[in-house]
Parts: C-alpha cells; structure tokens; sequence
C-alpha cells in the first residue's frame, strides 16, 4: 500500500511530542543528584510506577509486532502474549522485592550487593550493556518504520527524530522524566487500546463477496520500475497500489453481516467462519525482475483460532523434536527473560520500599496482562478488517484504527510513537548507568563526585543514542521481532541464573557469579550466531547447515548459567565451608 | 551462628521462626534485632523487615510454583498435542483462547492473592507487636 502522510497524525504526534518535552524540561531539577537522576529518589507512587512499568514493557514489538502477527497468521501471535506476560510472575514471585531491596541504581548494584565486587559490576554492566542495544536495536528500526508512512519522511529521518527526543528526555530529567513519559504512554496505550476492541465488538463481522478470487502482484524491475497488479506503482491516474486486505469470506448461517458481538461471541463466529488470509511467492526471472505474489487463501476461522500456523511455530504441527523443542526454549525464554531485563529491574529502584515495588508490580501484571488480552482482539479485528496492507504486519494496529476514523488513526500512530520513546528511554537509562556506575566506577580509575556522576552520566546517555540512532539505521532491514527474541535469550540466559542463585544459594561466590554472567551471555549468542535463523535471515545461508539443532537457545543455555553458577561457586568456596 | 541478644523491634519467637525456616538466614548474625549478613556492605535490615521479606519469598515461590505448572502444561500440551487446543469445551471458544485467557487472568489472580497474603503478614507483626508492647 502506499500511504498518504496524514496531517492528523503529524498534529498529534507533535501535541505528544511537546507535552514530553515540556514534562521533562519542567522536571529536570528533580533530578540534579545521582539518586534523582538514576532512581527519581525513590518518590515514584507505587500505583504510578505500576503503570510506568507497562509503558516500559509494551515496546514496538508488543504493540505493533504481536497484533501484525495475529493479524497476518492467527492464534500464533497471542503466544507472545502469553509468554510476555507469564514473565511477570517470575518479577513479582522471586525478583521484585529482593532487587529492591538489594539495589540502589543499577542491576549490577543488586547483584553486587554481597560482595562489593568490581568484577561482578564489570561483567553485569556488560550484560546490561548487550541486553540493552540488542532491545534498542528493533525500536529505533520501528520508529523508522513507523514514520515512513505516516509521516511520509524518510526512514533514517524517523531514526534521528525518535533519537534525538529520547536523549533529551533522558538528560534532562533521568529516571524521573522517563517515568512520566512511561506513565503516560501506558495510559494511552491500554485506554486506546481498549476503545478500538469495543468498536471491533461494535463493529462485528461481514463478508466481502469475490475477496477471495483477487490475487495481486508486485513486480520490480532491474531498471528500478515498479508495477503493481499490472501498472505501475502509484496514485495517478493509470497507476495501481495494493488494494487493501483482511476479508472474511463467509460467516455461520450464509449471512452477511453479523451486527454487535459479545467478548466471547466474537470468538465463536469468528470459529465457525472462513477468512481469507494470503500467502505469498517470490519469483526472479533470468533478466532480473522479481514479482511477488500474493494469493488469497480462505482458512477456516477454527483453524486460525489454534496454534501452529505461522512459520515459526508450524513445528509444533509436525513430527521433529527439534521444532517441538524450539518452541519450547522460545516459551521459556519468554517466562525468564521479563525478569532479567535490566531497563525493566532499575524501576524497582524508583519506589520506596519492597511493599511498593510489589504493589507496582501487581499494578503492572494488572495492566499488562489486560492489554495482552486487548490483543486477540485488536490482531483478528485487523484481520477482518479489510484495512490490511499485505506487504507489512507492522501497520496492522494503525491501519485497524483507520478503518473506523482517521482521528483514532492519528493518535494510535501517535502512540505508536510514544510506544518506541517510552522504551527506548528506559532502555537508554539502563544503557548510560551501566556504563557510568558499574563500568567506569568499577574500573577504579575515576572516583566521582556525585554532580560528576550525573553529568557523565547524561554524556553517557547521549553516547547510548547517538550508537541506537546508528544501529536503528544500519538495521533497517532486520527483522524487528526477530531481534527482541535475542534479548530475551540473552538476558535470561545472562542474568536469571546469577539473581536467583544470589538470592536462594548461600554457597554462591563472587566467582560463580561473573563466570555464569559472562558464560550465559556468551552461550546465548553463540548459539544465536550458529542458529538456522540467523544462518537464513542474517547470512543468507540455508537454514540447513546451521551448527545447532534448533534456534532459540533459552532452554539450553539458562540452564548452563545454572550449573556454570553452581560448579564455580563449588570450586571456589571459601575454606572450611562445606 | 544465630544468636540473639536483644528483642527491641519484634517478639523473639518471631524472629526465631524467620530463621529457622530460612535456609537463606543461616549465615546471618543476628544482633540487637539487626541483622548483618557476613560480609555485606549494604544497609543494615531489621529484624522485622528481614522476617517479612523471607516470609514473602516462601509465599512467592509457592505461587510461583503453581503458576509454572499452569505455563508448563500450555507450553508442553501447544508443543506435543496442539490438536487437543482445537476443543471447543465452552460456549463455542476453543481451549487455545480459554486456556490462554486463564493463564493471563490466573497470574493477575495469584499477583492479587500475593499482595494480600504479604499485607496480611505484615499487619499481622505490627498487630502483635502492638499487643506486648514492644513496638518502638
């Protein structure tokens, strides 16, 4: 499809634009010491740090991502949610009262907490560190995706717009500022969320006579020239673009619409319907032309109801225990790795005591889990909205919501935007305390006053962005989903072992600690690098002759930072104790 | 070594309690109700605050417990018998959806029970506290 930047969109993505900046600029002399600048002095409210958290968490890839997939491939995406969500548990039940209690800044802090050990900072500062920039890397090319055709700019420009607004939020105001904007952001988030499920319930079902006899076509030329569906690509008069899909082709009972449904109603006709979904075929002919094409095929609703269907998780439908086992490690890592997010742990810092933290993060359990819901419905309304671009999932949620007004278009794309900067400052905040208090103050070469701190600190902070505005650039083509399933692995691989053992093992040495640190992370990406995933969609290499059996590492490797933890720490236990 | 020398903040038997369910206290000295963990280099806790924290992380691990039963059956029941989540067991919606729904709801419901069993816990320390007079 191509999309007419839309004016609304540009109004209201500034109006959020200047309210940010205005909110931070105004709170920045909250945050003169280290305490306000990295942990907003403690003083967040519990119920407010609870929301902030879900402004955190629901990055791109939760709001975009998930709702695209279900869009595109069913039940298959609300996996994610599920996964997502389940990763909570593990924050509120093992995690959220000790970090708080433990920490004071940063997550080396509380990992470091018995042993006051530079080398436990410098290995958990790194891990911040990759964790971080693997995170970054899909919002920042989400921001450049997102402003493309809404804004009509150039996706390097979208990059440097999103960048530069995240470093002035964090420098001027910190953890302070960033809690706000996250607030806010996951107000909207849910709130908006909310209103486009009651208008797809309101809205209920219809079919579209002759929606599954149209097959389309791109054709792209070696000279540049582009056709579509037999002219060329445009808005003129004579040129084509994609027509728009998601088209139900036929309900229960042969009728044609189906008026309001009910939460539950919604998934029963949807059930006993057929809906056209497109699968599509890439040819190149001897001169170089490539034509796309993309054929209707009408499923049956019960079978786009179950999973198995998207190409990731079709395994689970075949025979390989390979295929069953990824996604298995994929769900696992998912379960752990919520918990192991470092921009995700510094929250717990921003409130008073454990009872808060707690409290904030059953807030976010709240909040999160009842978005993740909102996304069934927000992905199979886009589906059969008849709204979808076929070529790209990510437009999937701003797209459903312009197939009901143009307004509530221009402020999902709005919040769209202030999903990237919610997290990416989060995720930047985490990047420039690591660097600061666990990797430059560790090293022991530099003591700081606590102003110095700060400012180099905030110098960090810009540093951070400038490298995400580069890689959001240098990434644009990368798959976005792809890359915060690294995270994921990595952190949970990286991070997990070595917070839980602390926390349950008494026989847990400083040794054991930065080896399962440094042996996590770098299992996770080795089996990252040596995956069939990365050997298709990175190198360009069949699948086939990748040098590990399956691709997501998690079930694997979190256990390996287990047992790293648990034979280091043996052999290197003090004398005497047994 | 646990040894007590002082019951200012909270009843001894309390305290006893706390530590000698938890493994975790095991290297803690305990002195004039602080506790001082070998080693640490951080703030000083409590006796009390030590006490409701172990106590949280036993509920928690319990409930967690549960909820990775739950998660853990999802996960093996989509990966080793997906047709089974094409059941329609109630008011037309497959089991995918109801079983997925479940687990979002079942860890909001455990998140809430938590919540309140620790708020429990700790009302109930100061309450006792309050009743022999050792309150500071």
């Amino acid at each position: 499809l191509i999309h007419e930047p839309s004016t609304l969109a540009v109004v209201v993505f500034l109006a959020f634009v200047i309210v940010t900046l205005g909110l931070s600029t105004y709170l920045g002399r909250k945050a003169k010491s280290s305490a306000g600048y990295f942990a907003a002095h403690g003083q967040i409210p519990w119920f407010v740090n609870g929301v902030a958290f879900a402004g955190d968490y629901l990055s791109a890839a939760s709001f975009l991502g998930i709702c695209g997939m279900i869009a595109f491939y069913g039940y298959d995406g609300f996996l994610y949610s599920i996964g997502y969500l389940g990763g909570w548990v593990v924050a509120l039940f093992v995690v959220a009262e000790p970090m708080k209690r433990l920490g004071k800044f940063t997550f080396a802090d509380a990992l470091n907490a018995k042993f006051n050990s530079p080398g436990i900072k410098l290995a958990a500062g790194i891990s911040t560190l990759v964790v971080s920039i693997f995170y970054l890397i899909p919002q920042m090319v989400g921001a450049g995706v997102l402003v493309q055709p809404l804004l009509g700019l150039p996706h390097w420009v979208g990059v440097v717009l999103v960048g530069a607004i995240v470093i002035f939020i964090v420098v001027t105001a910190g953890m302070v500022s960033t809690t706000w904007v996250q607030f806010i952001k996951g107000s909207l988030l849910i709130v908006f969320s909310l209103v486009l499920t009651v208008l797809i319930l309101a809205r209920g079902f219809h079919t579209t006579p002759g929606a599954a006899s149209e097959t389309q076509t791109i054709v792209k030329q070696p000279d540049g020239k582009v056709f579509i569906n037999g002219r060329p690509a445009g808005n003129g008069p004579g040129e084509n673009q994609l027509r728009p899909v998601g088209d139900i082709s036929r309900l229960p009972g042969d009728i044609a619409r189906t008026g309001p449904l009910g939460p539950l109603e919604f998934f029963r006709v949807l059930q006993q319907s057929e809906v056209v979904l497109y699968s599509s075929t890439i040819t190149r002919s001897a001169d170089g032309t490539e034509t796309i094409t993309y054929t209707p095929k009408p499923m049956p609703g019960s079978q786009i109801l179950r999973p198995g269907e998207h190409p990731m998780f079709k395994g689970i439908r075949g025979g390989s225990l390979s295929d069953k086992l990824n996604f298995i490690s994929l769900m696992f890592a998912l379960f752990c790795g919520t918990a192991s997010l470092p921009h995700i742990l510094i929250r717990y810092y921003t409130v008073k005591d454990e009872a808060a933290a707690r409290k904030s993060t059953i807030v976010g359990i709240a909040c999160i889990g009842f978005f993740y819901v909102l996304t069934l419905y927000m992905g199979l309304g886009a589906m059969t909205s008849g709204a979808l671009d076929v070529t790209d999932s990510n437009m999937a949620a701003p797209l459903l919501a312009r197939s009901f007004s143009e307004l509530l278009f221009a402020v999902i794309s709005a919040i769209a935007f202030t999903t990237v900067l919610g997290t990416v400052s989060g995720l930047i905040l985490a990047s420039a305390g690591a660097a600061t208090h666990d990797l430059l103050e560790s090293s022991g070469a530099v003591h700081l006053t606590d102003h110095q701190r700060v400012r180099l600190a905030k110098l960090a902070s810009i540093v951070v962005g400038i490298v995400a505005i580069g890689l959001g650039i240098r990434f644009r083509e990368m798959n976005v989903s792809f890359l915060v399933g690294w995270a994921f692995s990595v952190a949970a691989s990286a991070n997990l072992p070595a917070l839980v053992m602390l926390l349950f093992w008494t026989g847990t040495t400083r040794q054991g600690i930065i080896a399962a640190v440094l042996v996590g992370m770098a299992s996770s990406l080795a089996w990252i690098l040596l995956s069939g995933e990365t050997f298709e969609k990175v190198y360009g290499l069949p699948a086939a002759s990748a040098l590990v059996p399956f691709s997501q590492p998690g079930i694997v490797t979190i256990p390996i930072g287990f047992a790293t933890l648990i034979a280091v720490s043996l052999a290197t236990r003090p004398r005497g104790v047994r | 070594m646990k040894r007590i020398t002082s019951s200012n903040s909270v009843r001894c038997d309390n305290l006893a309690a706390c530590a000698a369910h938890v493994s975790m206290l095991e290297p803690f000295v305990i002195r004039q109700c602080r506790i001082r963990f070998d080693g640490w280099r951080g703030p000083i806790y409590t006796a009390r605050r030590m006490f409701v924290s172990t106590r949280n992380s036993r509920i928690g691990l319990a409930l967690f417990a549960v909820y990775l039963v739950f998660y853990g059956a999802f996960v093996l029941l989509a990966a080793f018998s997906p047709q089974t989540m094409e059941a329609t067991p109630l008011a037309g919606v497959n089991l995918a959806i109801w079983y997925g729904f479940g687990l979002i709801a079942g860890a909001l419901v455990l998140a809430l029970l938590y919540g309140w069993t620790c708020r429990q816990g700790a009302q109930s320390i100061d309450s006792a506290d309050a009743d022999d007079g050792s309150r500071p």
